[in-house]
């Protein structure tokens, strides 16, 4: 079946059952309104769009059946002044699924399009999930079609997973948990995925946090993704935290693509960061990672400071560095932001970025970004935005963004 | 029936005779009013003494019969059924223990012994009445500004027992951009997201069919310190062979397949300026592919019509030269795999 007869047909279902179950239904959700304008010049050709957005998010509870609720999230666009060549998605079902906890919320059931997150078996899925919890005993199932695989159509492919965990109550707030998750994808009939693996996340002691997952892969017979996060709160005001991750790129891609018989690398990442309160209303903190290939080795940093201040610290300044580099290139890229309450109603910020590149990229070696929004509550379900942007870089010469955003929030809403 | 029905039908009647021996038993109930003894001049620190010194919320505050002694005389002391309605089987009083940093001494002294500003009294019949243990509600109308800044630790200090994990475990400070997923793919890891984000909050960003990316989407939210913002576009080929992978977690291959293919990027001869490969660049592309093949996937990957198929293929231009990996052998079953016979036929 076409994903887009797919999409159709659980949009017309949620909708269906959104129209027959409304009465006296509690609704939560926003819409929101995007009317923008772009203006670029790329190679000396001058590009305008000028798109409009519209967002909605509905939540509906109270809706018969104790526990049941319905969710629905999705985006819809039309260009006012048509510059794209080829295809660009018009609008899409972001999720819509139908929510059942029953018994205190031990019995989970969710059906159609959702965001599952389940170790191996996390996908954005247009299926069934059931979830069952007690005793710190937790079981999830999911079933159903991936909605969009890595690298490939997801037409025809079909997914199984589900996931066991365990969550440990030590005393006070020392505990974790440990979940064995695991996946199997078949992708026009053939086996294309089938994997396992191990989450977790412990507070062995007071202030150290470790977590991280260990996956397998039974077609290559191999690991294919290890990761270890230990977080170590030194003393009150200082956070430090070591990463270390080791992955196969070829488990990336599905054993259906003919990608898929080529690659044998492994990449390795070791790194670490540090976040320091040196005032109640002022942090710093700094990263580092270094990512090892087959035969060359890229590295990221970043540090910055943040400043509150103003009415329970709302107002904020912060001044960040970042540096990323590879074998052939690379950038340094200072920023400052600012956000600023005026009043009860208005907020304002700015944004400005610098990126300077180690090698001319089309005969430039920097690229400048300035951009801006004010905000104006006009009323409590209602917010206004109005942002612009100016960028200036080595792929579009002169670029404008403009944009007036309109949020209405209708949360508490009860159906006639 | 059968023998195999009889011994089901045996645990299905004793269980339904448990179950109405329990629903039908009468069980005890205690007869107290407080308005009784108000009327009697007894002031609520007459019966519960150990209030305006208590500074744990574990203590026991139900008065014992020590303190009620101390106006009922003997007579009524030994007559259980005074109070009880089933002294056979008298009533535990049990209150839900809670672990909470709260201070009865800190309130009283605060609201000046007015006990009804936070316990709510409850009329059950003239001689029956109750107080509540304070709710949230109760709390919120004096400590409004820790519910708004989810300051749950102030006070719940084993927030784990209430499926609610402590704000430490919560807390996004930091390099919490970066470490959120190890938390979110654990067991209830997104049902403890999902106590304050609902989907929505994840599909702004992790959604690959999302029409604007998250920075354009949510401009007056530089707070949520959004990757992509300003000139990316000139930074993101870079950043893909930095670290790809953190690429792939969001956009997925097809992406960097549409947006080059829409933009005109790699479109043409390789002397066409929008080629991302340089000139000779063919002769060291096995290099590369084996170095990174996501890199070659992101614009190359059409399943079985890729172009490295028309080449690699036996009969092919490079039939000769196998562009397996040293060591590889297939995991799949070749009668299955229709990858193999794209180029094995």
């Amino acid at each position: 079946m076409k994903q887009g007869l797919k999409t159709g047909l659980t949009v017309f279902f949620l909708i269906t059952t959104l129209l027959t179950s409304a009465q006296g239904a509690t609704l939560t959700g926003s819409s929101t309104t995007m009317p923008m304008f772009f203006q670029k010049t790329i190679g000396g050709e001058e590009i305008v769009q000028a798109p409009v957005y519209e967002y909605l998010r509905l939540s509906l509870s109270d809706i018969g059946l104790d526990g049941l609720s319905l969710h629905l999230s999705g985006w819809a666009k039309a260009e006012l002044h048509d510059y794209l060549p080829g295809d660009s998605k018009n609008g899409d079902l972001n999720y819509g699924y139908l929510d059942w906890h029953i018994g205190k919320r031990a019995l989970q059931i969710r059906a159609g399009r959702q965001l599952v997150y389940m170790g191996v078996a996390s996908r954005q899925t247009d299926g069934v999930m059931v979830r069952f919890e007690k005793y710190n005993l937790g079981v999830g199932i999911v079933s159903g079609s991936p909605v969009a695989d890595i690298g490939e159509s997801s037409d025809g492919s079909y997914l199984t997973g589900g996931q066991i965990y365990y969550t440990l109550n030590l005393r006070k707030d020392l505990g974790g948990e440990i979940a064995i998750s695991y996946l199997s994808l078949q992708s026009q009939e053939q086996p294309a995925q089938s994997l396992t693996g191990l989450n977790f996340g412990v507070r062995p002691m007071s202030g150290v946090d470790v977590s991280g997952h260990v996956y397998y892969d039974f077609y290559l017979k191999e690991i294919y993704d290890l990761s270890v996060l230990p977080v170590v709160q030194i003393w009150k005001p200082l956070k430090v935290s070591l990463r270390y991750n080791r992955t196969d790129p070829s488990a990336l891609i599905s054993k259906t693509s003919i990608f898929s018989v080529f690659a044998n690398s492994q990449v390795q990442q070791i790194g670490g960061g540090a976040d320091y309160d040196i005032l109640n209303n002022l942090n710093f903190r700094a990263d580092y990672l270094y990512i090892d290939y087959d035969d060359y080795f890229a590295r990221e940093y970043s540090g910055g400071f943040i400043f509150k201040y103003g009415k329970k610290n709302r107002n904020k300044v912060s001044a960040s560095i970042h540096r990323g580099d590879e074998n052939e290139n690379g950038y340094i890229e200072p920023r400052l932001y600012l956000k600023q309450e005026i009043g009860k109603k208005f907020s304002f910020d700015a944004d400005l970025i610098f990126s300077y590149f180690d090698e001319k990229i089309n005969d430039e070696d920097y690229s400048l970004s300035l951009g801006g929004d004010l905000s104006y509550s006009l009323h409590k379900n209602i917010k206004l935005v109005g942002a612009f942007d100016y960028t200036k870089s080595p792929i579009s010469q002169d670029e404008y963004q403009g944009m007036l955003k309109m949020v209405y929030d209708f949360s508490g809403f009860v159906a006639e | 029936m059968g023998k195999k029905g009889r011994f089901l039908l045996i645990p299905l009647v004793v269980g339904m005779l448990a179950a109405c021996t329990y629903l039908f038993s009468k069980s005890d109930v205690l007869v107290f009013s407080h308005k009784m003894h108000k009327e009697t001049g007894a002031e609520c620190l007459t019966c519960h003494p150990d209030i305006p010194t208590s500074e744990a919320s574990t203590g026991h505050m139900i008065p014992t019969k020590q303190v009620c002694a101390n106006c009922h005389d003997e007579a009524f002391m030994n007559d259980c059924g005074k109070c009880h309605t089933d002294p056979q089987k008298p009533l535990r009083v049990d209150i839900k223990k809670i672990e909470l940093s709260f201070s009865h001494k800190l309130h009283t002294e605060k609201s000046k012994a007015d006990c009804e500003a936070c316990h709510q009294k409850k009329n059950i019949s003239n001689t029956r009445d109750s107080y509540t243990l304070p709710g949230h509600p109760e709390c919120q109308t004096c400590h409004q500004q820790m519910f708004g800044e989810l300051q749950c630790s102030k006070c719940h200090l084993a927030l784990k027992e209430m499926k609610l994990k402590p704000i430490t475990k919560l807390s996004h400070r930091g390099n919490y951009l970066k470490e959120h997923r190890e938390s979110a793919l654990k067991g209830v890891g997104a049902e403890v997201c999902g106590q304050c984000h609902d989907q929505a909050f994840c599909s702004d960003c992790h959604s690959q069919r999302e029409g604007l990316k998250p920075s354009v989407k949510f401009p007056e939210m530089v707070e949520r310190e959004f990757i992509h913002r300003g000139d990316y576009l000139a930074q993101h080929s870079i950043d893909a062979k930095t670290d790809q992978r953190l690429c792939l977690q969001c956009h997925g291959l097809s992406s960097c397949n549409s947006c080059h293919a829409r933009e005109g990027v790699g479109r043409g001869s390789s002397n066409s300026p929008a080629n991302p490969h340089p000139a000779g660049w063919q002769n060291d592309h096995g290099r590369d592919a084996r170095r990174d093949i996501l890199r070659c996937a992101a614009c190359h990957d059409q399943g079985m019509s890729s172009n490295c198929i028309q080449c690699h293929q036996i009969g092919g231009v490079a039939g000769g030269l196998s562009p397996h990996p040293k060591g590889w052998e297939s995991n799949l079953h070749r009668d299955k795999a229709g990858v193999c016979l794209a180029c094995h036929k």
